[in-house]
């Protein structure tokens, strides 16, 4: 049941980048109104696991998305209420 | 500098030996240039030819769609796909939404594995402009662009990066990267008249030489091709001196021999001058040397151009069939000039051919005005002697019997032999006449001939009508002497008729003086024979009878 509820985040970045650490913070306060068993975020660094990016077709950074799931969000998710609402989507 | 050639007809002259190795080539230019086949055939043979293995990084298509498209192609892309060039879809996916500004880290940390992996020398980029066209201009675009290349010159990669430029203006947000690159080439594309003529110019190759000016190009299912017009004209002068059959004889003892060879020679005359008979008469004789010989036609389908001549005893059917002639033809209103002196180009990189007609190289007019097409005559000319081609152009006199001087095009100036054909009425008969009225480096006849066409060929054609002087050795002097002779004959014949014309008509002129003669008589005699009726009161009763009666009156009661 709790499995079931809870969503894989993958956000694919490039470590050390200045979006990296944007796209994180902005991820992490999205997160904090909802469950903390809700999502289960991932972060990829696409130059550890450029196969995986390239899977995903993972061309800009920083990128968000949920397996299988549709939409994905691309840039540092500065644009909050963009954010918000995929997350909603998610949950 | 080191040079990565591209392998691409034409362009590697321009860029002196290929694109600068280990360094990023700009290529810009409007929608439908060209700039993904040119990239995509850099990459094909780099890997095909040079041994240097491909990355397409492609920012509009998918990775099938490319298989699909360049697969129709036949420049060998199909031959390395997956093994020699690599497709990476670069698109974004349609279900992405911009959240925020992004960098290029994804494709690059992609790009860099693929290149390790694959051994990559090679990439091309194309249309990344497409990856920003939601975000739009700004510093951030161009900082991920400048990232980009950043990442391109660490590599050691040569690379070829294509972007859109309307107007051949490159697009406002990349206008750094023109200065940023290495080497800029632009595409255009402007229309003349309904037509639309390409042409490439290299803006700048850093470190390195390159033609300019604008070099005009063909894109077709081989690929794109690149008009390089030699500084000058490479002649290979050893073949001077040889002499290759016209096909007819008499034209060969006119011209010493035959055509030179490596030389070109034009046939000007009006429609139905048998321009196409010669130049097939031509070919008809390389072919049966199995020499291999190249037939270009414009605006009629070329077989039937050729079967046509088969009336007068030439047959290229056979040749057509064993594969030593290859003709072709092209629709001269359909295309600008230079693309007709590239396809042309290319079918005789294809066919290698000793001999080449192109008939007619004036429809090259309809090919975008008089300029161009006496350009692309001249390029063609040029072409054929760098190939060592013997060549036959016709041209259709628009002008009237006689005006030999008035050909169309100035590409009788340039020629090396000029043959002008045209009609003579005489005898109440409109014979077809051939005049050469230049051959360089060749003492030739001077002479009008009068030509005539028969089922056994050209060949069979009498001689009979000379009015020049005898220039060449002794068979041509006999011929000379038959000539002459025939003269007389004819001439000989002309007075006797003459005569007999004037001996009928000064027996008329007598006749007609004697008759003459018998009237006045007979007026004088009736004269008389009034007066007399009048002096003799007994005869005039008899005279009036006799009056009456022949008068045939009626008898008086």
């Amino acid at each position: 049941m709790e499995d079931r509820q809870t969503v894989r985040l993958l956000l694919f970045v490039v470590e050390g980048a200045p979006r990296t650490g944007a796209a994180i913070d902005n991820l992490r306060r999205a997160l904090a109104a909802f469950d903390a068993r809700a999502f289960l975020l991932e972060i990829v660094n696409v130059f550890d696991a450029p196969e995986r990016a390239l899977a995903d077709r993972v061309m800009v950074t920083p990128t968000l998305l949920a397996p299988g799931g549709s939409p994905r969000l691309v840039g540092d998710l500065s644009e909050t209420n963009m954010l918000n609402y995929f997350l909603q989507s998610l949950a | 500098m080191i040079k990565a050639p591209s392998g691409i007809a034409g362009l590697d002259q321009v860029l002196h030996g290929g694109f600068p190795a280990s360094r990023t080539t700009i290529v810009v230019g409007g929608p439908g240039c060209g700039k993904s086949v040119l990239a995509m055939q850099f990459l094909t043979n780099g890997a095909a030819e040079f041994d240097e293995p491909g990355l397409m990084v492609s920012f509009e298509e998918s990775a099938a769609s490319l298989k699909a498209n360049f697969g129709e192609m036949s420049f060998g892309f199909s031959d390395v796909v997956d093994t020699g060039v690599h497709i990476l879809d670069g698109r974004m996916p349609a279900d992405a939404l911009e959240a925020g500004p992004f960098d290029l880290g994804g494709l690059i940390a992609v790009a860099d594995s693929l290149v390790t992996k694959h051994g990559i020398k090679r990439i091309a980029i194309d249309g990344i402009d497409a990856l920003f066209a939601q975000s739009g201009p700004g510093d951030h675009s161009r900082r991920e662009f400048r990232r980009l290349l950043d990442w391109l010159a660490g590599s050691g990669l040569t690379g070829v990066l294509t972007m859109k430029g309307d107007a051949g203006e490159i697009a406002g947000h990349f206008v750094l990267a023109e200065y940023a690159a290495d080497g800029v080439i632009r595409l255009q594309t402007t229309a003349i008249g309904e037509l639309s003529r390409r042409t490439m110019s290299v803006l700048k190759t850093r470190g390195a030489g390159f033609e300019g000016g604008e070099h005009p190009y063909l894109i077709s299912a081989d690929g794109i091709r690149v008009l390089h017009t030699p500084r000058r004209t490479e002649m290979r002068t050893e073949l001077l001196n040889e002499r290759i059959s016209t096909g007819v004889a008499r034209l060969d003892r006119m011209l010493a021999g035959g055509y030179r060879k490596g030389t070109t020679t034009l046939i000007s005359g009006r429609p139905g001058t048998s321009k196409t008979t010669l130049g097939s008469a031509f070919l008809n004789a390389g072919c049966s040397n199995g020499e291999r010989c190249l037939f270009v036609g414009f605006d009629e389908p070329a077989e039937q151009m050729l079967f046509d001549v088969r009336s007068v005893g030439i047959d290229l059917g056979q040749w057509l069939r064993s594969g030593i002639l290859r003709a072709e033809s092209f629709t001269s209103g359909g295309a600008i000039g230079d693309e007709h002196f590239l396809r042309i180009e290319s079918l005789i990189d294809a066919h290698r051919p000793m001999r080449v007609v192109i008939d007619p190289v004036t429809a090259l007019a309809k090919s975008g005005g008089e300029e161009i097409a006496e350009i692309v005559t001249e390029r063609l000319i040029a072409l054929m002697k760098s190939r060592g081609i013997t060549a036959v152009f016709t041209a259709v006199a628009e002008s009237h019997v006689g005006e030999v001087e008035a050909t169309p095009m100035r590409v009788s100036t340039i020629a090396d032999t000029w043959i002008f054909l045209s009609f003579a009425n005489r005898g109440g008969e409109r014979n077809r006449t051939l005049t050469i009225v230049k051959s360089r480096g060749t003492p030739h006849s001077k002479q009008m001939r009068e030509m005539l066409l028969s089922e056994a060929g050209i060949d069979r054609a009498n001689v009979y009508w000379a009015g020049g002087e005898v220039l060449l050795g002794t068979a041509r002097l006999q011929h000379e002497q038959r000539e002459t002779l025939a003269i007389g004959e004819e001439e000989e014949r002309f007075s006797r008729e003459l005569d007999t014309v004037d001996r009928e008509a000064e027996e008329f002129t007598r006749q007609l003086r004697s008759a003459e003669r018998s009237l006045e008589e007979l007026a004088e005699h009736r004269a008389g024979l009034v007066e007399r009726a009048r002096a003799g009161g007994d005869l005039q009763e008899r005279d009036a009878a006799l009056i009456a009666e022949r008068r045939r009156a009626d008898p008086v009661a």
